[in-house]
């Protein structure tokens, strides 16, 4: 029981940087981008591939996940920066798809590798060392530091004027062209940056679960993203990682309720999915804001400041130099 | 010309199919002077804005901006260049506040760059506390430093339109072309408008301003252009230019056909 909570938990870790990118994409830039899971498949196979077949250290494989899976997310932000909303979010989706198919129909460091068979026995750092169980909180602790320190660079470019800039265009571009915004820019950094992060989830995703292919990455996982940032609450981070928590418990519920409702596994696996829905159109309609709403930063308090400093004769005046 | 012109816009041509929106507009905007865009519906007036401030490619003629050719530069680039528009229509980003609505404007933010978010944090910080207070200062000057909080969606159409301007101010622009500022906005908001605008006058700023309100047209604009079917029919001092014949001719005609 405990060893399947320390399982939940890292995978809600995952998820939920998984998720937090997405709300940097769509929750505070706008952009409906349809091929999120694309960034994760990247992040796990690049890094897959560069520990396995070219035989690098983790970090290298990391690392090397992430700026793949960035670069896709400027490639792909690139042709398409004067679409409309609704061709772009199409094109993503098409964009993800193909990345897809690359890595099924492309067999990379042997025989029965890559391709249809995807990657097995992915190498596990520290695992031989730490023995199955330790192993499992040690994935636990390693994933939950990630997924914090992703919250937190997330959350500090939020309150910088880099975020400011990716809210103005989340309703419309004419407004920060006007201001002199380059949008074209803010969107490329915007795709590469949630890119970037996506692909971490990936990487750590493929080092835990030591298997992957290509179905693991269908359009399908990018709609269960989706469901964690309007759930948990577009433009909010914390609402964000809230939503992958409780996709991921209805997601995983069915090992829990097989003992307990008198319903066989597969009707209980194609419930889960059902109820996910029902909870998204009930948090629409009664929330639209989501679970935990966006928040803006508060600036009345700096007016006031400002003059019971003046009143005291704190604020340097042009007198005072 | 004994003057350089701020903006000289130069026999301007535009087609959006077999529509001739603008057939060879030439007109200049001097500095130290209010200057007016009027006309009656449909004769171009929105279209030459989006024309000088990139939003629309001319097919023809050229834009010329403190000494410098801006036709065909992306509306960004010419906002940069010390150009800023207002809109007819509020896009404010609704669910920023006025703050956040504020904050947004200032050119050449260090902040706006991942890197120097961290690498340049106390000039971030420096740049952000300027901002500020200088957002504080036309907030109560366009009389919104009470909604600082107040999301740009909740703000009344006249507060939306002194969003757009103080945003527009923020940016300290050599020039600021307002779109229909005082368009559906009530009188009392009206007589606001107007006072800022004229304060702001007092301190040197360059406007361009389209209007329908010709009241405000006279307490407001020392020079008028006057446009008609995308040509310029009149241009001159206000109260002249609108007792011109073909003037009030244009208007009467439109009128009569419109009340027909």
């Amino acid at each position: 029981m405990i060893d399947y909570l320390v399982y939940l938990l890292t995978i809600v870790g995952i998820w939920g940087i998984l998720s937090l990118s997405l709300n940097l994409q769509y929750g505070l830039t706008g952009l409906v981008n349809l091929g999120h899971i694309a960034f994760f498949m990247l992040g796990a196979y690049i890094s897959t591939i560069l520990v396995m077949v070219v035989g690098t250290g983790y970090v290298v494989g990391f690392v090397g996940g992430m700026a793949a899976a960035a670069l896709f997310g400027a490639l792909i932000a690139l042709p398409t920066a004067h679409l409309q909303q609704d061709y772009w979010a199409i094109s993503t989706l098409a964009a993800a798809e193909i990345a897809r198919l690359i890595f099924k129909n492309e067999t990379i460091g042997g025989t029965y590798q890559g391709g249809p068979y995807g990657f097995s026995g992915i190498p596990q750092p520290l695992k031989d060392v730490l023995g199955p169980e330790m192993y499992g909180w040690f994935y636990l602790g390693l994933t939950l530091v990630l997924a914090a320190a992703a919250y937190l660079v997330l959350q500090w470019l939020l309150n910088m004027p880099f975020g400011r800039a990716l809210k103005a265009m989340r309703e419309g571009d004419d407004v920060p062209l006007a201001l002199g915004k380059n949008v074209r820019s803010l969107r490329i950094r915007a795709m590469a940056l949630g890119g970037g992060v996506a692909g971490l989830a990936g990487a750590l995703y493929a080092h835990f679960n030591a298997f992957i292919d290509p179905t693991y990455f269908l359009p399908l996982e990018t709609f269960l993203v989706w469901a964690m940032v309007i759930l948990g609450g577009a433009g909010n981070y914390l609402g964000a990682l809230l939503g992958a928590l409780i996709v991921q418990l209805i997601y995983n519920s069915t090992r829990f309720l097989t003992g307990v409702v008198p319903l066989d596994a597969d009707t209980l696996g194609s419930l889960r999915m059902i109820a996910i829905g029902v909870l998204i159109i009930l948090v629409i309609h009664y929330l639209p804001r989501g679970l935990v709403p966006e928040r803006p930063r508060r600036y009345a308090g700096t007016a006031r400041n400002k003059q019971a400093e003046g009143g005291q004769h704190v604020r340097t005046s042009p007198s005072q130099g | 010309m004994s003057e350089q012109a701020l903006l000289r816009v130069d026999d301007i041509r535009k087609r959006f199919g077999g529509l001739t929106a603008l057939d060879g507009v030439s007109m200049q905007v001097e500095a130290g002077r209010v200057f007016g865009l009027i006309g009656p519906n449909g004769s171009g007036k929105t279209t030459l804005f989006n024309v000088i401030t990139g939003f629309a490619r001319p097919d023809h003629g050229q834009v010329v901006f403190d000494g410098e050719r801006i036709d065909g530069l992306s509306p960004d680039k010419v906002a940069r260049k010390g150009l800023c528009r207002t809109f007819q229509a509020s896009l404010n980003p609704q669910r920023m506040t006025v703050m956040e609505n504020m904050l947004l404007a200032p050119q050449n933010q260090v902040g706006e760059t991942i890197l120097n978010t961290i690498l340049r944090i106390g000039r971030i910080r420096e740049q952000e506390a300027e901002h500020l207070e200088r957002a504080w200062e036309i907030m109560k000057l366009v009389k919104l430093d009470h909604q600082a909080d107040t999301p740009a969606g909740s703000l009344s159409g006249g507060q939306k339109k002194l969003l757009m301007l103080g945003q527009a101010l923020m940016l300290r622009p050599k020039l600021v072309l307002l779109d229909e500022p005082v368009a559906g906005v009530n009188p009392r908001l009206i007589d606001d408008i107007v006072e800022v605008i004229r304060k702001l006058q007092g301190q040197g700023q360059n406007f361009l301003i389209i209007e329908h309100n010709m009241q405000v047209v006279r307490q407001l604009c020392d020079t008028i252009h006057v446009l008609d079917a995308g040509k310029v029919l009149a241009s001159g001092p206000t109260a002249e230019t609108l007792q011109r014949e073909e003037v009030l001719n244009a208007y009467l005609a439109r009128q009569a056909r419109e009340d027909a």
